[in-house]
């Protein structure tokens, strides 16, 4: 029996798994073949031990939060400990088990091992643009079972001992349609799991068995009282929240939450909600717990590293079998939307008890669209596939962000409009701000964008995956809704056709229009400092009549100087 | 856009100051430090303030590769420690690493912006002399990167700072003598440091002595986890390479960083707290020229290859004609931007003279620095995105001056013993020595302490220092062999 470890030791064990972290998190971007990868990081990194417990999870994606040691589990129930060797390399992508979201996210997990012992495993999942399936880009606004999203990889062991397993190598460059792409993916996925096994291993060589266990004992443990001593200043309480999702092909769906807040417990009960629908969307229970958690981190310590421990305090409570926890064969391929709304569900439910961390509702969308196409003078395949940036709500003290990914999507980014136009054959005509009146508030929600593509090419097909299409963002303590979000074509006639949720063939000299939506406002829009309206019709942000009309401010055109106050005002200031 | 951002600003103040430089009668062989390394005419820098980015940090690692010219060391990891910040920087076979994948402002909470100019590749981490030990609500404790910056400053300063700093601990420890702080012109308290450094201890249960070594324990850690950054993180071993200690906290730290890393050799240059600036005077002119070609590396013809580069060329020539510089003072060279057909992300191959002269040999550089760096090479098409055409044009610089030798030994410097904690090798008693009588080919073997204005050189018991022909501080490990 050792001694108690000394406390810095600790703390440097600590920092090195987030560091190790990181660098699997560089090397990823680094030397990825798709654009969704290297420019938009729609993948996420992190470090399990041997049971498979989370000890450090890199930046990347939120949707992901619960899913990296899932997977690890569900290697270990396979495939007997003893059996692991270095150099293994499993590869995951069913969307029901194991921490899967959809077909398209692959995951990677390597074992460290270190005299012969497994010591843990390091995980990387990431979106490859193609897994096959009946569509280009494989995610569809049509599936109706999970065989039209693409090829499945039940938990399969890819390198045996380093050595590669060709015959599974083969069967996923013969089913994906940019082989090139998937396969370059995979290296760069296998190359950031290669150097993190490498410097686990060090570690572990470096500090041996007893103390490295004591540290990842107390990372775990560490984190799970942050977490606690942040619950303790929430107001305990039930707080619900109910709302509609709208499916791609149907009649929009209840969705509903119950979050129970006690001193060491955050519940959240989604009983009621409606069962799964015959259309890609759905998720599955990881994607629920995914998205409770992200808000959860969100609410109680958004800056410290995570681990398992982290989520010790949150409970799911859901029955199987809805839109929320879809069962094979659902289609699932869209679940991230699904999940962007559960997300927005709970934070809905808690915003106003906790008003100095929540803000008003967001655009709740990736907004994404999906273009693929050849070059008139070619026959190869390009497809683009994007998440996009929308507008987020106001909160006490702060309007809302302007342009910012939605919540699921963590550290995402833009594709540049400079690598659209080299990579695929499209032109951008406008990226700005999408302005309008709506989000209106004490404090203003923030404006989401506006992106045209002009299309060149031939064999063009787009659609658009978009939530809130219908509804918009919600206003808080009296603010205004936001705006909804859409992806429609605009025919070279003028017309204007909805691509939200929907695919449909576009012609050259077509434009695609992504178009998010604002946040939602916080307070009352008639306590907003006369001086803030003024610089907003200045800037372009508020009309004047809506200056006027929902914020009793009447603004001077020429010199925007405010010259009148509505008596509405006066009652409230 | 960013250049365009400070433009005005900076064109501006460089305007002022030539003006006033001229008014004092200094109207030539100004020049101005930039991020690659290089410098610039004040003309070139009211053009383009954005070269200007972190090069005050760059000058440093352009010193220490003069430095290790001078003295035949080629492989270097620099360590520049300040008050706030560790940056380190790798030199390899006497080229300084330049990339074009610079951000400013970024930070966990910002996603900053891309400046696309040639920098000095440095990584950056908020460990210096000021960090702060602090421990969460949960009883987590970090070193960094909050900085008690020089108001208040660290707790012995007795300007109000309460929370122990890395300054503070290593006085605790006794490396820094309270009595010889910036070489005695000012004053710091003991007592205040020990009182910080207690507040850490005393919720872990350890003794002030301890929590003063653990401090400086996690901050050695943060660097050494930045020094790998720069070095096995890209495909480099530390065991190749010195490390060349700077700033007023490089030369206190330096000597058991090696040790961790198993770097065989330590140099702490003459005047270490204030390198960089000497640094400056040491580089020459620096311009740099891309072109953008997306282009099948084993394909493109060789004649346009030598077509597109001679443009640039051409340009630079011009350039600097116009800087009086021509022929022999002109170095131009060649490289290129170089992925995998799919890859966004590329890395930059120097490239023959004569370029296509050997493709194959170009073809396999780029395949060995990317397995380099990242452990894997591909049977995929080669891409060239950009041709690079950097140019340096040779300055008249400052002599390095040679240390008379002298007969005496270091007991000529010897000023004292006091105790210090080596940590691992414990509390013993160190020899203090004044750096500036300490004469060429002098030996001071630990444990011992080497002081000078503004730094402090930490020899462990297992290490000892000789001085060289120019006065720097080489610090070996007394059983290691030096490469």
């Amino acid at each position: 029996m050792m001694t108690s470890p000394d406390p810095f030791d600790l703390e440097i064990i600590a920092n090195s798994f987030v560091a190790i972290g990181e660098e699997m998190f560089v090397t990823t971007a680094r030397t990825s073949q798709s654009t969704i990868v290297y420019e938009v990081l729609d993948f996420s990194v992190g470090i399990t031990d041997v049971r498979g417990r989370l000890i450090t999870q890199g930046n990347g994606v939120t949707l992901f939060l619960a899913t990296l040691a899932d997977a690890v589990q569900m290697i270990l129930g396979k495939f007997p400990i003893a059996e692991i060797q270095r150099g293994d390399v499993f590869v995951l992508n069913d969307p029901y088990v194991g921490g899967g979201t959809h077909l398209s996210d692959v995951t990677i997990a390597m074992p460290a091992v270190v005299g012969g012992r497994v010591v843990g495993f390091a995980c990387n999942k990431a979106h490859w643009t193609e897994v096959g399936g009946a569509t280009a880009g494989s995610v569809s606004t049509s599936a109706t079972e999970i065989y039209q999203e693409g090829l499945q990889l039940p938990c399969l062991k890819l390198y045996d001992a380093g050595v590669p397993n060709e015959a599974v190598l083969d069967v996923i460059r013969a089913n994906v349609r940019l082989p090139d792409m998937s396969m370059g993916d995979l290296h760069a996925q296998i190359a950031s799991t290669r150097l993190a096994v490498e410097r686990v291993e060090e570690l572990f060589v470096r500090y041996g068995d007893e103390l490295m266990d004591a540290a990842i004992a107390h990372m775990m443990r560490h984190s799970a009282e942050v977490s606690r001593a942040a619950l303790r200043q929430l107001a305990p309480g039930d707080y619900e929240a109910e709302d509609t999702l709208e499916v791609a092909g149907g009649e929009p769906v209840r969705i509903c939450v119950k979050v129970t807040v006690s001193h060491d417990r955050f519940v959240c009960d989604f009983t009621g909600t409606h069962p799964a629908v015959m259309s890609p969307t759905n998720c599955t229970r990881t994607g629920l717990e995914s998205a409770t958690r992200v808000v959860f981190k969100g609410l109680v310590d958004p800056h410290s590293a995570l681990t398992e421990g982290t989520f010790d305090p949150v409970e799911v409570r859901c029955p199987d079998g809805t839109v929320f926890t879809a069962q094979r064969p659902t289609p699932v391929s869209l679940y991230w939307e699904v999940l962007a709304r559960a997300s927005d569900l709970v934070w809905h439910a808690v915003a106003e008890a906790v008003p100095d961390r929540a803000s008003a509702g967001h655009f709740a969308t990736t907004c994404a669209d999906l273009i693929s196409g050849r070059a008139e003078d070619s026959d190869e395949l390009w497809i683009l596939f994007e998440p996009n940036a929308g507008g987020w709500g106001a909160c006490e003290g702060h309007d809302g962000a302007r342009g910012l990914v939605n919540i699921c999507d963590g550290e995402t980014f833009m594709i540049p409009c400079e690598i659209v136009e080299s990579r695929y054959g499209l032109h951008v005509e406008q990226y700005a701000l999408n302005v309008s009146d709506s989000g209106a508030g004490q404090w203003r929600g923030g404006e989401g964008v506006i992106r045209d593509y002009r299309i060149r090419g031939r064999d063009v097909v787009a659609s658009g995956m978009v939530e809130r299409a219908l509804e918009p963002a919600w206003g808080a303590r009296g603010g205004c809704d936001g705006s909804v979000s859409a992806v429609e074509a605009i025919r070279a006639d003028g017309t204007v056709e909805s691509l939200s949720m929907r695919r449909a063939d576009v012609e050259s000299g077509d434009v695609v229009r992504v178009r998010s939506g604002s946040g939602g406002g916080w307070g009352d829009p008639l306590r907003r400092d006369p001086d803030a309206v003024a610089a907003d019709v200045r800037n372009g942000f508020v009309t004047l009549d809506g200056a006027r009309e929902i914020y009793g401010v009447v603004v001077d055109p020429d010199d925007f100087a405010v010259v009148e106050l509505s008596p509405r005002r006066g009652a409230r200031s | 856009m960013l250049n365009a951002y400070v433009q005005p600003v900076v064109a501006r103040y460089m305007q002022g100051l030539d003006a006033k430089l001229a008014e004092r009668g200094i109207d030539d062989g100004i020049y101005v430090m930039q991020s690659s390394g290089g410098s610039m005419t004040i003309e070139q820098s009211r053009v383009l303030p954005i070269n200007m980015v972190e090069s005050g940090p760059v000058a440093g690692v352009t010193g220490a590769a003069v430095t290790g010219e001078a003295i035949g060391r080629s492989n270097l990891i620099t360590l520049d420690i300040g008050g706030t910040t560790a940056k380190t920087s790798l030199i390899k076979a006497g080229q300084v690493e330049v990339t074009t994948d610079y951000y400013i402002e970024r930070t966990p909470t910002s996603s900053g912006y891309p400046i696309k100019v040639p920098v000095v590749d440095i990584v950056e981490i908020g460990a210096g002399g000021g960090s702060i030990a602090w421990l969460d609500e949960a009883g987590g404790l970090s070193v960094g990167p909050r900085s008690a910056g020089a108001e208040p400053g660290p707790a012995c300063y007795g300007k109000g700072g309460t929370e122990p700093t890395v300054t503070d601990a290593n006085l605790v420890v006794g490396r820094i003598d309270p009595d010889y702080f910036l070489g005695g012109q000012m004053e710091v308290s003991r007592e205040l440091a020990e009182q910080a450094v207690a507040r850490v201890g005393d919720r872990l249960g350890l003794t002030v002595e301890q929590a003063a070594l653990g401090i400086i324990r996690l901050a050695n850690a943060n660097m050494v986890n930045a020094i790998k950054l720069v070095s096995v993180r890209r495909g480099h071993d530390p065991r190749d390479f010195d490390l060349v200690a700077m700033g007023g906290g490089g030369s206190m730290h330096a000597g058991a960083l090696a040790a961790e890393l198993r770097i065989p050799r330590v140099i702490v240059p003459r005047a270490t707290s204030v390198f960089s600036a000497w640094g400056m005077l040491m580089t020459d002119l620096r311009a740099d020229w891309v072109r953008t070609k997306v282009a099948d590396a084993a394909a493109i013809r060789e004649e346009e290859l030598n077509h597109l580069f001679g443009e640039l060329e051409a340009r630079a020539a011009e350039y600097f004609h116009g800087e009086g510089l021509n022929g022999n003072g002109v170095v131009l060279t060649r490289s290129a931007d170089m992925r995998y057909q799919g890859q966004e992300h590329t890395v930059t191959v120097h490239l023959p003279a004569a370029a296509g002269s050997d493709r194959s040999a170009v073809l396999e550089a780029f395949h060995a620095a990317h397995e380099q760096l990242y452990t894997f090479r591909l049977d995929t098409g080669v891409e060239i995105v950009n041709l690079r055409l950097t140019g340096l044009g040779v300055l008249h610089k400052p002599e390095l001056r040679k240390l008379e030798t002298t007969d005496a030994d270091a007991s000529a410097a010897l000023k004292g013993r006091r105790r210090v904690h080596f940590d691992s090798e414990g509390a013993q008693e160190a020899s203090i020595y004044q750096r500036e009588l300490l004469g060429a080919a002098v030996e001071v073997p630990g444990p011992a302490i080497i002081e000078e204005t503004g730094s402090t050189t930490v020899i462990a018991p297992s290490q000892r220092v000789v001085v060289d022909d120019f006065g720097n501080l080489i610090l070996t490990m007394v059983n290691g062999t030096a490469r």
